[in-house]
């Protein structure tokens, strides 16, 4: 890992984080194209932190669905990260394809989009990694309709039991409510919520809970998904940022908010949108929700733990049955 | 399990003298470097020796690492993660690689801010390392030292928790040594109360009540000495306050109250000071090595009482 910027012609500038400045790039000995994320190193910071755990997580994650990291140039005042070149990131896919100018996608997309999605996490928690900012700025998509889980800024190793947590992790509208109660003991569920919020906005086009502050966030959850108390969420009252006078709300039904929504997809959003981190689905369970039955070669719902589907009131209709061959999805052949 | 149990005893324990002799002892093992004397023997000619190096002698590796330690208040885990990153740096450097006298002071500070910059969440920033240091290193010194060390390593930074395991053996082994020796005692004492239940009820009411109270207010009376001076068979003891001893110790108690309102009366003692919760960790270091003082002689009568009928 130590090219020299030398190697690469810098293009136009893609965007710009709070730390760093993405542009476009193209290797000059093979013409393929780049990204190239560059820090500037503060000399009274050095390396930061996000960069170090970025860099040396990103790594050892080579999978279909992460974008991949190629090289890094460390100097003595920059810090360039040179990754896999995709076309754009989810939010601004969505601004431009969604239907209408509303930003929702086609059911159908969304699938593959939240199927890959799934995919990409899996990847990560098997490595025990958490990603921790699981937001659709964060997820790059390119022409050939791949989505890459991208921005390892805030991940973190977890299972070693040295690590010491923030809870001032993930961008506030996609952060776990057992987070914003202030728990510092989360686990891969945190990004089992942003993963149900990616899957409502993808539907809708919009944010599901775009709150502005700590305390709003945690009243648009409330509000949609119930105010939690002892009986639904043992232990609740024991969480550092738990007041006795939050507004009580009783919970909506999410179809009326996600219109288009089928209700297999419900079901699923419903499983990781479980207030209680520890009754979110997991990565690995929500690939095999019944939803993706036409990507897993599932025929039926047999290979589905029924016990995850706790949450659901009803049994949902099944979906019919799809042919048995691999499936092929905007020309990206999936294997679970 | 009592490997889960004891890795947990050892991250909450503080820093001891005994860690950071080994750090130091790893430390000397990644490289080998010109003694401070045989530098200044050399040096004449050389016009680029450090001006800060002039004015200020090297401390030693030990008293470098203790003040570090000192000022930053690390976390024993952060801290001794760093073994491993020492240990992943000599299987990289070349075998005939030489340092200068400072080479290991370098080494060592560069693997421990990598090592709070990764696992923790908040981690001090370079020009505050540099201040650590009592103007040893500029923050440009420390810049250049984690850069050559992030690449020196490849930039791989990850450790596994059995690869910590491995290297803090020697200060686990007693941990769990003692865990085994508290669950015998543990063992003893409850077939201990099976054996009262047994015996007779008149001789045993009359006992505890006569013994516990003045045993209370002695035990804690001594305990701040007992938290302080940590040897490291107490100090594993002592962090393991948190809840699972206590618990344990609630139970037990609770179970044994029935006899008699001998131990009836503990319980409530140490649950006063529990709810009034001023300064958790203290406290239940208090309390765990009260606890622990109640357990021996409560066992020793029952041996006595028991043993004779």
């Amino acid at each position: 890992m130590s090219a020299s910027s030398s190697q690469f012609q810098q293009l136009e500038k893609l965007g710009e984080g709070t730390y760093a400045t993405v542009y476009k790039g193209r290797n000059r000995a093979s013409g393929t194209l780049v990204a190239l994320k560059e820090i500037n190193l503060d000399s009274e910071e050095g390396t930061p932190s996000t960069a170090i755990r970025e860099i040396s997580l990103m790594k050892e994650l080579k999978h279909e669905n992460i974008v991949t990291l190629y090289d890094v140039i460390h100097t003595e005042n920059k810090l360039t990260l040179v990754f896999e070149y995709m076309d754009k990131d989810l939010k601004k896919y969505m601004d431009t394809h969604g239907y209408n100018k509303s930003g929702a996608l086609e059911p159908q997309l969304v699938k593959s989009f939240m199927f890959q999605l799934l995919r990409g996490i899996i990847f990560c928690h098997d490595n025990r990694v958490l990603h921790r900012d699981l937001k659709p700025q964060n997820l790059l998509i390119n022409s050939k309709g791949e989505l890459k889980l991208g921005d390892f800024g805030l991940a973190r190793a977890f299972g070693i039991p040295v690590n010491t947590f923030s809870n001032e992790v993930v961008t506030l509208w996609y952060r776990a409510p057992d987070v914003l109660l202030g728990s510092r003991n989360y686990t891969t569920s945190i990004d089992m919520w942003s993963a149900g919020c990616i899957l409502a906005e993808m539907f809708t086009g919009k944010p599901l809970f775009p709150g502005s502050s700590n305390e709003d966030q945690m009243l648009k959850i409330f509000r949609i998904m119930g105010t939690p108390n002892e009986r639904t969420w043992p232990g609740v009252t024991n969480y550092q940022n738990y007041k006795s006078n939050f507004n009580v709300f009783i919970p909506q039904d999410l179809s009326i908010l996600i219109p288009n929504i089928d209700s297999l997809a419900l079901n699923l959003l419903q499983g990781l949108l479980q207030m209680r981190p520890d009754a979110r689905l997991s990565a690995r369970q929500s690939l095999q929700h019944p939803w993706f039955n036409e990507y897993t070669g599932n025929g039926s719902n047999a290979g589905f733990d029924q016990q995850s589907l706790q949450h659901q009131q009803q049994q949902p209709p099944q979906q019919p049955q799809q042919s048995q061959q691999q499936q092929i999805v905007q020309g990206y052949s999936y294997q679970v | 399990m009592s490997e889960d149990h004891a890795l947990q005893i050892f991250l909450k324990s503080p820093v001891t003298q005994d860690m950071i002799h080994h750090l130091v002892t790893v430390t000397l093992q990644v490289l080998p470097c010109e003694s401070s004397k045989t530098i200044t023997q050399q040096l004449p000619s050389p016009p680029n020796s450090p001006p800060i190096l002039k004015t200020k002698p090297l401390p030693s590796l030990m008293t470098f690492i203790t003040k570090l330690v000192r000022y930053t208040n690390v976390y024993t885990g952060t801290l001794m993660s760093t073994i491993v990153l020492l240990n992943r740096l000599k299987t990289k450097l070349p075998r005939d690689a030489q340092g200068l006298p400072c080479t290991r002071h370098r080494i060592f500070l560069a693997c421990l801010i990598i090592s709070s910059k990764f696992h923790n969440d908040s981690s001090p920033k370079n020009k505050h390392w540099s201040k650590y240091t009592d103007g040893l290193f500029r923050k440009e010194d420390v810049n250049l030292m984690e850069r050559q060390l992030l690449m020196l390593l490849d930039w791989d930074l990850r450790i596994e928790t059995d690869e910590l395991m491995k290297v803090w053996k020697r200060f686990l082994d007693p941990i769990k040594a003692d865990l085994k020796r508290q669950h015998k005692i543990r063992n003893s004492l409850a077939k201990a109360t099976v054996a009262v239940a047994s015996s007779s009820r008149p001789l045993l009411r009359k006992t505890p009540s006569s013994y516990s109270i003045p045993s209370i207010t002695t035990t804690a009376s001594t305990t701040p000495q007992l938290a302080c001076s940590r040897s490291s068979s107490i100090s594993s003891l002592d962090s393991l306050a948190t809840n699972t001893t206590l618990d344990s110790i609630h139970s037990r108690a609770s179970s044994v109250s029935t006899h008699g309102n001998i131990v009836n009366t503990k319980p409530q003692q140490y649950q006063q000071p529990s709810i009034v919760n001023v300064n958790d960790y203290s406290l239940n270091q208090l309390i765990d090595s009260v606890a622990l003082r109640e357990e021996q002689e409560l066992s020793n009568l029952m041996r006595q009482y028991c043993g004779q009928a």
